[in-house]
């Protein structure tokens, strides 16, 4: 089957997790803060709810005596279908390496047409940045108690990441602030 | 972790489901906060998010020093009425609670603190009865109750009417649930909820 996308696959975990209504779904992702890890608009939801009851990934039940349409009153739970494809790609996610471009290094690219005072304070406010950011993250892991461990990872694997670019951006830093500037004027 | 200390973790958290056990929980100290009713989740959820919270740090240094051995501790609430009649019925608007996580033992003032700190500044002022503080059960009748916590009081009643005194046992401290699960991430009917009584032999 046909991978699905990041906001498909979230939807289908958090409606396998328990049976649940519409309007809990979007409380439940604004709750966890998950925009934080994929992109999935307010209005979408429905959309994709309904792309996977096509698929036959989800079933939606109306509650007795509703109107037709009242999706958001509607109770979603998974189908059997739904529960391998859910398994089988976030297994994929897990295992497959992707490739992702960071902006440095389309600066790096291009570094030799900079001069050296321009570079060296660009690489100084990435480093700020990059402090900014994990405290920000430390800020969320602390309003967001109790977390499950495997959350407590995410936000392990985010500082770690953060933590080996701001090495980098140190170790260059120094080096460009130190070696001979060809160009100089 | 040896074998040893795994059947004992075993042991305190995860019961049987199907018949009730007597367990001798050692000493503890925990980070608790008190409160009183259930009506609104609201005060019960604040709590634990601080408890929580608060043990960051030490949870940093338990995963350094302890490695692979780190185990996230569980959510566990005492809950006791002032009118036992309120008790039996499960009537949680007429109960007192605290809600506590354990600590380890190597847990100093200054790293709670530093962690009460840290989470003074995104959640604000702490509960007034935050503290950490050692809490002694001893010998205990417990259960693993599979389902959603509303539906708890049959298996309670059945734990003091029935095994409490066919096994000559008295209750002697307040009601125990250990959550295994968030509530909000675990569907009701596959929520797991040690249920554990403190007890004296008759």
């Amino acid at each position: 089957m046909k991978a699905l996308t990041d906001a498909e696959l979230l939807l289908l975990g958090l409606v396998a997790e328990m049976p649940r209504h519409g309007y809990e779904l979007d409380s439940v992702i604004e709750q966890r803060g998950m925009r934080e890890w994929t992109q999935i608009g307010f209005s979408s939801i429905y959309f994709v709810l309904g792309k996977l009851e096509k698929l036959g990934l989800i079933l939606a039940k109306k509650p007795a005596g509703a109107k037709a349409g009242a999706k958001a009153r509607k109770v979603y739970s998974t189908t059997a279908a739904g529960r391998k494809a859910l398994a089988a790609q976030t297994l994929a996610a897990l295992r497959d390496l992707q490739r992702a471009y960071s902006s440095v290094l389309l600066g790096m690219i291009n570094f030799a047409v900079l001069t050296r005072d321009g570079a060296l304070e660009a690489l100084s406010a990435r480093g700020e940045a990059i402090k900014a950011e994990q405290a920000r993250l430390a800020a969320i892991q602390i309003e967001r108690q109790p977390l499950p461990d495997y959350v407590e990872a995410m936000f392990e694997f985010s500082q770690g990441q953060l933590r080996a670019e701001a090495e980098w951006v140190a170790r260059t830093h120094a080096y460009m602030a130190t070696k001979p500037w060809l160009d100089e004027e | 972790m040896t074998d040893a200390e795994k059947a004992r973790l075993k042991e305190l958290y995860l019961p049987l489901a199907d018949k009730f056990t007597l367990v001798d929980v050692p000493d503890m100290r925990f980070a608790m906060i008190d409160g009183r009713g259930a009506v609104d989740r609201a005060p019960l959820d604040h709590a634990v998010k601080w408890l929580y919270a608060a043990l960051q740090p030490a949870k940093r240094i338990a995963k350094d020093r302890m490695g692979r051995d780190f185990v996230e501790a569980p959510v566990e609430g005492l809950w006791w009425a002032d009118d036992m009649r309120d008790f039996a019925a499960g009537n949680r608007e007429k109960m007192n609670w605290r809600m506590m996580v354990v600590t380890p033992d190597w847990l100093t003032p200054e790293i709670f603190d530093e962690g009460v700190t840290a989470a003074r500044a995104r959640l604000g002022d702490p509960p007034e009865s935050l503290r950490v503080e050692a809490y002694a059960e001893g010998l205990c009748a417990q259960i693993m109750f599979i389902g959603p916590n509303a539906e708890e009081v049959p298996t309670i009643r059945r734990m003091h009417e029935e095994f409490l005194p066919a096994n000559g046992l008295i209750a002697n401290g307040w009601h125990h649930e250990i959550y295994l699960n968030d509530a909000r991430r675990v569907a009701p009917d596959k929520r797991k909820t040690v249920l554990r009584q403190p007890v004296r032999r008759a």
